[in-house]
């Protein structure tokens, strides 16, 4: 047999550059097999028939955290492993001898043992391939595989050393999991904050049109009847007074109207029942949609961030009914059960894929809704079909307690 | 001997207004002004006015508040609110909190007077367009309703309730549904609950009585 040469196989020299752990781990075992071969070897040589797994290099082989399996060449029929192998894939010694891996089932995808056995054919070895494996028992693990072709006891071999990575998969899964979530939270703040201001903008440009075009104008005009007023004569000063008296009321009424749009002095007067039935009574009016209104539990007050929220709810979802429901008639409910406010708000117009428009991050309305309950630690559900209708629910805690953890306490109590 | 009328507005030309609309009436005579709730109720005591006409909407204490305390601690004293607001609901309230008269400060002031005389009588004023009737269709329109208690169940749980009707298993119902076992069994107390139901039964009586389940 020809000495084998002192440089490292070009394999080897991958391992000189680590990129982990386990690949330092694998560098240091497959150093020291390498050395020791040649003394096997030799060994072999010299004693025929003598085990080559002993002294040095059967301590290497055994004692080894990495997993490694001598397959024949030929047929791949597994010649030997060690402990960490048969750990590993959960085996008996027993039952793995001279089966192949394709045979246990072991590769998740056994074009892997293909793709294997053409590199081994093509360049002799391979090394840190990413391989599905599965082990008698439980689910599919990763693992690092290297692959080197030996003589062993004579016959032409070839040694895998498997190091899983399970773990570490799963934990780099899991940080990118986590990043995302980090990423597609900020971004849905940074989409939700730029709308907000969006909103604002437009609300401060209805507002200033409101306050000039149409209050304005009418205060003008009210000036000029007064002063026609005073440069008339006792006679037709009836008439001017009655002109002005009729502007003013005029204004009284926008001004109003622009007050109760901003924020209906009823929310805070008299609590949400009434606001609600002033609200859907002004929306019947104005779109002709007619609402079947149905409640209990109302004639209270709730804490003044729950009424906003659920008045700003309601009042969104109607919107929302007149602007892209195509339909005429709308129901609301809204009641209290155990310390939880409920509301209901429900069409059977055209429908719509919410997921869709909530990632179209494009409107404020739903993710304004959704922002609203969260915040006071409620919840708020929005299911839709195309062309059955949409229903919007939303829970709000009236003890302050969050939801998802009363939730949660509930469970655990009833599981006691 | 003429009737006592105290004032109070939080805007000083209203109350100037008021008081100029009071003046030329012999027999009533306007012993105070107070700008908002608080000296309001401190004046009431001090004058007992036979009549208290008082703003709505002010700062700090309201008028709905200042009316239900003057009610019930001086219940000789009449009140007679002030309001911009036509809503029956502000109506009912004052009417509820212990006021006589409900005046509108747009259209109403020149009522005024009149609804004074008929506090003092003690009967009831409201100004047009406000009416009794009109009160009373809101008071039917805000009432509670018993709600049907199907609608009270989120869709996941009228969901939950089509399949356990079917008799599904709550792990069969968590697998249809994509949730835990554990989640599906807590719509299905949920539902129960909601219900009012106790046995499956009486769940399968309800899904067929309401069309969840088609008749076969
Ligand atoms: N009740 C509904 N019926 C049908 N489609 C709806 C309904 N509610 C919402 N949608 C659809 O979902 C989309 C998002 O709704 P959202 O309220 O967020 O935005 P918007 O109403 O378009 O704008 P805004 O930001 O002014 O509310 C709508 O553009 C519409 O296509
Ligand atoms: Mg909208």
């Amino acid at each position: 047999m020809e000495p084998r040469s002192t440089t490292l196989p070009q394999w080897i020299a991958k391992f000189a550059a680590p990129r982990t752990i386990a690949a330092k781990i694998k560098r240091g075992i497959l150093t020291g097999l390498l050395a020791l071969q040649d003394r096997v070897n030799a060994l072999v040589n010299r004693t025929r028939g003598l085990p080559p797994e002993q002294g040095a290099f059967a301590t290497l082989f055994y004692a080894s955290p990495v997993a490694i399996c001598v397959c024949r060449l030929d047929d791949g029929r597994i010649a030997n492993v060690n402990d960490s192998f048969l750990r590993m894939t959960g085996y008996t010694k027993a039952e793995v001898s001279g089966r192949t891996w394709r045979e246990l089932g072991l590769w998740r995808d056994p074009d892997d043992d293909t793709r294997m056995r053409r590199a081994l054919a093509e360049s002799g070895a391979l090394s840190d391939i990413e391989i599905a494996y599965r082990p008698k028992h439980g689910e599919v693990h990763h693992a690092l595989l290297s692959v080197e072709q030996l003589d062993w006891r004579g016959e032409r071999g070839f040694l895998m050393l498997c190091y899983d990575i399970t773990e570490r998969k799963r934990a780099e899964e899991r940080q990118r999991w986590l990043l995302s979530q980090v990423r597609a939270s900020r971004e849905r703040l940074q989409a939700l904050s730029k709308r907000l201001l969006d909103v604002q903008e437009n609300e401060r440009r209805h507002l200033a049109r409101e306050l000039h075009d149409e209050i304005g104008q009418t205060l003008t005009g009210l000036r000029f009847v007064l002063q026609a007023a005073a440069r008339a004569t006792t006679d037709n000063l009836p008439a001017h007074l009655d002109e002005a008296q009729t502007l003013v009321n005029e204004l009284i009424t926008r001004v109003r109207n622009l007050s109760l749009e901003l924020r209906p002095a009823m929310l805070d007067d008299l609590g949400l029942l009434p606001a609600l039935l002033w609200l859907i009574e002004r929306y019947s009016a104005q779109t002709q949609i007619h609402i079947d209104f149905g409640h209990s539990g109302l004639e209270r007050r709730f804490p003044a961030e729950i009424e906003t929220a659920a008045y700003r709810i309601v009042q969104e979802a109607l919107t929302n009914i007149a602007r892209h429901a195509h339909e005429d008639e709308a129901a609301i409910r809204l009641w209290v059960d155990e310390d939880v406010l409920h509301l209901q708000v429900e069409d059977w117009g055209a429908g719509f894929d919410v997921n869709a428009a909530l990632e179209a991050n494009r409107s404020s309305g739903l993710s304004g809704m959704r922002e609203r309950a969260g915040s006071l630690g409620g919840r708020l559900r929005i299911e839709s079909v195309q062309g059955v209708g949409t229903r919007v629910e939303g829970e709000f805690p009236l003890n302050g307690k969050h939801l998802e953890r009363r939730e949660r306490e509930r469970n655990d109590s009833t599981r006691r | 001997m003429s009737a006592t009328i105290l004032l109070v507005d939080d805007h000083q030309v209203v109350r100037q207004g008021l008081r100029a609309l009071l003046k030329v009436e012999p027999d009533l005579q306007v012993v105070g002004e107070a700008g908002d709730g608080l000296e309001a109720i401190q004046m009431v005591e001090r004058l007992k006015p036979n009549v208290l006409v008082l703003d709505l909407m002010m700062p700090g204490v309201n008028g709905l508040e200042v009316t239900r305390q003057v009610h019930q601690r001086f219940p000789d004293t009449r009140i007679i609110v002030l309001s911009m607001h036509a809503n029956e609901a502000y109506v009912l309230e004052a009417l509820r909190n212990g006021a006589i008269g409900y005046v509108l400060k747009e259209t109403g002031i020149t009522d005024l007077v009149h609804a004074v005389r008929e506090a003092l009588a003690g009967r009831r004023y409201l100004s047009p367009p406000l009416s009794a009737r009109a009160i009373d269709s809101y008071i039917q329109k805000a009432q509670a309703a018993e709600l049907d208690p199907y609608e009270t169940l989120t869709t996941r749980e009228r969901e939950v309730l089509q399949l356990a009707a079917q008799g599904l298993t709550n792990a069969e119902v968590a697998a249809r549904l994509s949730i835990s076992p554990r989640t599906a069994e807590t719509h299905r107390a949920n539902v129960m609950h909601k219900l009012g139901l106790e046995t499956q039964i009486d769940l399968i009586r309800f899904a067929l009585k309401r069309g969840i389940l088609p008749m076969e």
